[in-house]
């Protein structure tokens, strides 16, 4: 399927995208000429490549004879500049599969999905590489960061066809990713964050202290926000367990909910104590909007 | 352990799973929900998860109580005691178990005698009584009777005794039977009364004042049974001469509500005949039958009726003594055929013609004449002054008169009939001397009084033979007289000036007639005047119309007179012969005046012949006491009041059986219950509002 045309991104969608621009808080070191300050100093002032202009370049970058050409704006890459490395982690357990009772919405992994593929779309045309990882108990399905629209189809297909299942270890998935990433970049997690394990936070504490820079979209049901309303029920595990909870929601719904926002609260103090950066995301919300808010030109994208 | 008055209601006890059934039909299914944020909303809830299953499961405890208690309340639970358990007490009580066993006890009520069910229902409250319990059993009878001679904790021994005990063809003494159970529980106890609560036992009698007892009086029927008995028989003349019409009146009594028809069947020797009576409801009958009897001596009869649901009743024994002649003797000094003398007139007054009085022999004896053995068959003495009586004479004289039921006529007065009617009047047996004193220096004295006796045909006769009658008479030289004021009804006839003329008084078993009238012609005309003879006639009459003796019931002991004056050297030899030919053997007795024999109590109706006859010619009749034939009963609704207005002791009437093995000191639980149901249902309001659902749907979803 042509990434085009895929739900996850689809023409309208991308127009909205092309006016973000996500911008490391450290300097990038792509592989690739890109767009960002690079540590390296090189010499060379060859002209590199063109990409498309976002906003927030330097005007002066512009290329206007390509514009006089084309009608459309690019600017010139030069050597010394670098491509950024994302990282795309999905969390792909159990729990993400969660669509809703009463209120059905996309499941967190389909909107997982058309948040990285939102997220892959806005790197990768920006110039920059954006790599995938699945995460579940253990880190699967990982692809390197890389650039080009071929890339980035390919990245949306294994977006497409991701099953939530499992059990989550978001600490031991960081940590084989932090070992495969090979170069410091940008890493992007979208998940749950139910996984109690403190590795989570271990591991984004490794990725810190080699100046990765981090994002993490949290992604909740609004039924996860408020309990289903329903007159009695049978809750279950998601992933695997057999512990079941028999409840009038009514009886607990005032408990959970200040128990679900104290949990929301502490994800988000855990990522601002370690300087990375937490965006709360609704299955029911528009992911392209939650970009929009996140990474609009002229912010900082944090 | 609880029991229940109602225990029909515990079915009902079914109810009480409604509010389970209810809650399990009517709870929604449980949607299955995978939840991811399950760990979060264990611990948000977890707490109140226990919280909520103990709020449902008391909210259905709540209901399910509460139901329950509503039902027990109807079911009316209550915690026993064992009879004769305080309460709260470990001490025992003292327990009396009073049967009635008068002869209204022997009445039938569907095959069954009462006696025989209070047997039963008297076994039934020994079972339930602790084992413990010192009881005693008394039967009600003429005289209390226990069947074991003290309080016994051996309730073995006492359900033999019970099994063994008959009723009694005696009247009732309750009073006495209630004193004997007082004394033996004294400092308290329970006493439990069985009876049928018979009118003419109960309505008189008194309950011991005893603060400690506790009284029960438990009705074993509650309405009279039906019965037609026999309850008194009159004989007229009641000691008739050979030959003499004797009209023998039979009063049945009709003790049911309905009327009835009876066939009365009079039996003597060679005699047999029967008469229908119609009786209406509680009403009286009479039934007659004359006889004669061809020679001197005693004849034994008696009345049957057809047998009822009380057979006791139904026979009644009676004896016709005839003899030669009724004698009267006239005492005087006086010459009998002299003129101008009072006896002359009162001898021929008594007997004007030789068939005046069939049957009527005079016997005129000038007082220094007498002889004992005329004393002994005179039926009646004339003592007309002047006389003079030896020691022994006259104490024969007051003997026949007392014991014997001799009638004295006391013809105006001397100095020895004065001492005659001394001795009367000072005689235990409380006679009556002459209902009026003497003004003269001679004082009468009457002390006591004795039984009143009937003289209406006599005051009729008085009253009725006219003023025209009486009026002609003259009578004066008479002695003035004061009136005593209680012996009004005893004067027949008066003087114009007030002054009693003629008196009849009861004196014992016999009388005394007071004649202040001259008996002369100088003193009135009453010597010649026809009315003369006819009040002499209209008394002696009234008089041989008049049973003398008590009547003698089962439950009394027979006595006999014997003839001599002595006990008889043979005495040992002397037996009784009772009604089923058996021998009882009398005790030798000083009666009043004479020797007497006495047998044990007896308990059967019938004649009673004292062996050999000679020795006492005479035959005693037991008739069983007519107030046991009345069967009406005192209402159970109205038994509490025989007890008075206040009574000391605490007194209960308990109609239904079952509550007889129950106590007083069984807790009624439903105050109780009905206080658990309150709560039960207040809790189960509290909870329902603390499991409302808070309808927030608007603000849940954002």
């Amino acid at each position: 399927m042509s990434v085009f045309n895929h739900p996850y991104l689809d023409p309208s969608r991308m127009e909205r995208l092309r006016r973000l621009r996500i911008k490391p808080g450290g300097t990038a070191e792509g592989s690739h000429a890109g767009p960002h300050r690079s540590n390296y100093n090189g010499s060379a002032v060859e002209f590199a490549d063109y990409r498309n202009y976002t906003n927030g370049d330097d005007i002066r970058l512009v290329d206007w004879k390509v514009y006089g050409r084309t009608d459309r704006y690019y600017v010139r890459l030069y050597e010394e500049e670098r491509n950024m490395l994302t990282y795309l982690v999905t969390d792909t357990s159990g729990s993400m599969e969660f669509k809703g009772v009463e209120h059905q919405t996309r499941s967190k992994l389909e909107h997982a999905g058309y948040l990285a593929a939102a997220l892959a779309f806005l790197i990768i045309d920006a110039g920059d590489e954006a790599g995938l990882s699945l995460a579940g108990d253990k880190l699967h399905n990982h692809t390197a960061p890389a650039a080009g629209i071929p890339h980035l189809a390919g990245l949306v297909d294994e977006l497409a066809g991701s099953e939530a299942k499992g059990k989550t270890d978001l600490g031991a998935c960081l940590r084989q990713l932090h070992q495969r990433a090979g170069r410091r970049g940008i890493v992007m997690i979208l998940s749950d964050f139910l996984d109690p394990s403190p590795s989570f936070w271990q591991a984004v504490e490794l990725f810190r202290r080699s100046r990765f820079d981090l994002f993490l979209f949290h992604i909740v049901h609004p039924e996860e926000l408020e309990l289903p309303n329903v007159p009695l029920a049978r809750f279950t595990e998601t992933e695997g367990g057999l512990g079941v909870f028999n409840t009038e929601p009514d009886e607990v719904r005032d408990l959970y909910r200040e128990r679900f926002a104290r949990f929301l609260k502490q994800t988000e103090a855990g990522a601002r104590q370690r300087g990375c950066n937490w965006y709360l995301t609704r299955t029911d919300g528009d992911p392209i909007k939650l970009l929009e808010q996140c990474f609009l030109a002229g912010k900082t994208g944090y | 352990m609880p029991s229940f008055s109602s225990p029909y209601f515990l079915y009902a006890l079914a109810l009480a799973g409604l509010p389970v059934l209810i809650h399990f039909l009517t709870r929604p299914k449980p949607r299955v929900i995978r939840y991811p944020t399950f760990h979060l909303l264990v611990e948000a809830g977890g707490g109140k998860q226990a919280l909520h299953r103990l709020r449902t499961f008391l909210l259905l405890a709540a209901r399910v109580l509460a139901i329950a208690a509503l039902v027990f309340i109807f079911a009316d639970p209550r915690l026993e005691h064992r009879s004769g358990q305080v309460s709260g007490e470990t001490k025992v009580k003292k327990v009396a178990l009073l049967l009635d066993a008068s002869m209204s006890m022997t009445g039938v009520r569907n095959g069954v005698s009462l006696f025989a069910e209070t047997k039963a229902r008297a076994a039934e409250i020994l079972r339930h009584l602790d084992s413990e319990s010192p009881v005693t059993i008394i039967l009600i009878k003429s005289r209390p009777e226990q069947l074991l001679p003290a309080l016994s904790r051996n309730h073995n021994a006492l359900h033999q005794q019970l099994a063994n005990a008959t009723p009694t063809l005696e009247k009732g003494n309750p009073t006495a039977a209630l004193d004997l159970a007082s004394q033996l529980l004294d400092g308290g106890g329970k006493v439990y009364i069985l009876s049928d609560f018979q009118r003419s036992d109960w309505s008189s009698v008194t309950f011991p004042e005893n603060k400690n007892l506790s009284i029960i009086l438990h009705p074993m029927v509650t309405t009279g049974i039906n019965n037609v008995g026999i309850v008194d028989l009159k004989k007229s003349p009641v000691k008739p001469v050979v030959n003499e019409p004797v009209e023998l009146s039979c009063t049945l009594f009709n003790a049911t509500a309905v009327s009835r028809s009876e066939t009365v069947h009079f039996d003597l020797p060679g005699i047999s005949g029967s008469t229908d009576v119609k009786l209406q409801p509680f009403g009286a009958g009479t039934a007659s039958y004359t006889v004669s009897m061809p020679e001197k001596g005693c004849t034994t009869g008696s009345i049957r009726l057809n047998p009822d649901n009380m057979e006791a009743d139904n026979s009644h024994y009676f004896t016709i003594c005839a003899q030669d002649a009724f004698t009267a003797q006239v005492i005087s000094n006086n010459d009998f055929d002299d003129p101008d003398k009072n006896v002359f007139f009162l001898s021929r007054a008594l007997a004007p013609f030789p068939d005046t009085n069939p049957g009527l022999r005079i016997i005129n004896q000038h007082s220094e004449d007498l002889d004992r053995s005329d004393l002994e068959i005179s039926d009646a003495f004339f003592l007309v002054p002047p006389i003079t009586l030896t020691p022994e004479i006259r104490d024969n004289i007051i003997r026949r008169i007392i014991v014997d039921g001799a009638t004295l006529f006391v013809v105006t007065h001397d100095f020895e009939i004065m001492n005659v009617l001394e001795q009367l009047s000072s005689s235990s047996s409380g006679v009556l001397s002459l209902p009026f004193t003497m003004t003269s220096e001679l004082n009468f004295s009457a002390s006591g009084l004795g039984q009143p006796i009937s003289t209406t045909g006599l005051l009729d006769f008085f009253s009725s033979s006219g003023q025209n009658g009486l009026a002609t008479l003259s009578l004066y030289n008479h002695f003035q007289t004061n009136d005593i004021p209680q012996r009004e009804a005893d004067i027949l006839l008066r003087h114009d000036d007030g002054s009693a003329a003629l008196s009849l008084s009861k004196a014992g078993q016999g009388h005394i007639v007071g004649i202040n009238m001259g008996l002369t012609p100088e003193d009135g005309n009453l010597v010649s005047s026809p009315l003369f003879p006819v009040i002499l006639q209209e008394i002696v009459t009234t008089l041989r119309n008049k049973d003398i003796g008590e009547a003698v019931h089962p439950g009394d002991a027979v006595t006999f007179s014997l003839l001599n004056h002595n006990k008889p050297d043979d005495f040992e030899s002397l037996r009784i012969k009772g009604p089923e030919g058996e021998t009882i053997e009398p005790e030798f007795i000083n009666g009043p005046g004479r020797v007497q024999v006495r047998t044990p109590v007896i308990s059967l109706p019938g004649h009673y012949r004292p062996v050999p006859q000679s020795m006492i010619p005479d035959i005693a009749v037991v008739n069983v006491d007519p107030q046991e034939s009345d069967t009406r009963i005192i209402p159970p609704g109205e038994l509490t009041k025989i007890a008075g207005e206040d009574p000391a002791a605490d007194i209960k009437v308990l109609n239904e059986q079952g509550e007889l093995y129950r106590t007083e000191e069984a807790l009624r639980l439903w105050p109780y219950l009905i206080i658990a149901a309150a709560l039960f249902f207040i809790l189960e309001m509290v909870l329902s509002s603390f499991g409302l659902r808070k309808n927030n749907i608007e603000g849940r979803r954002s």
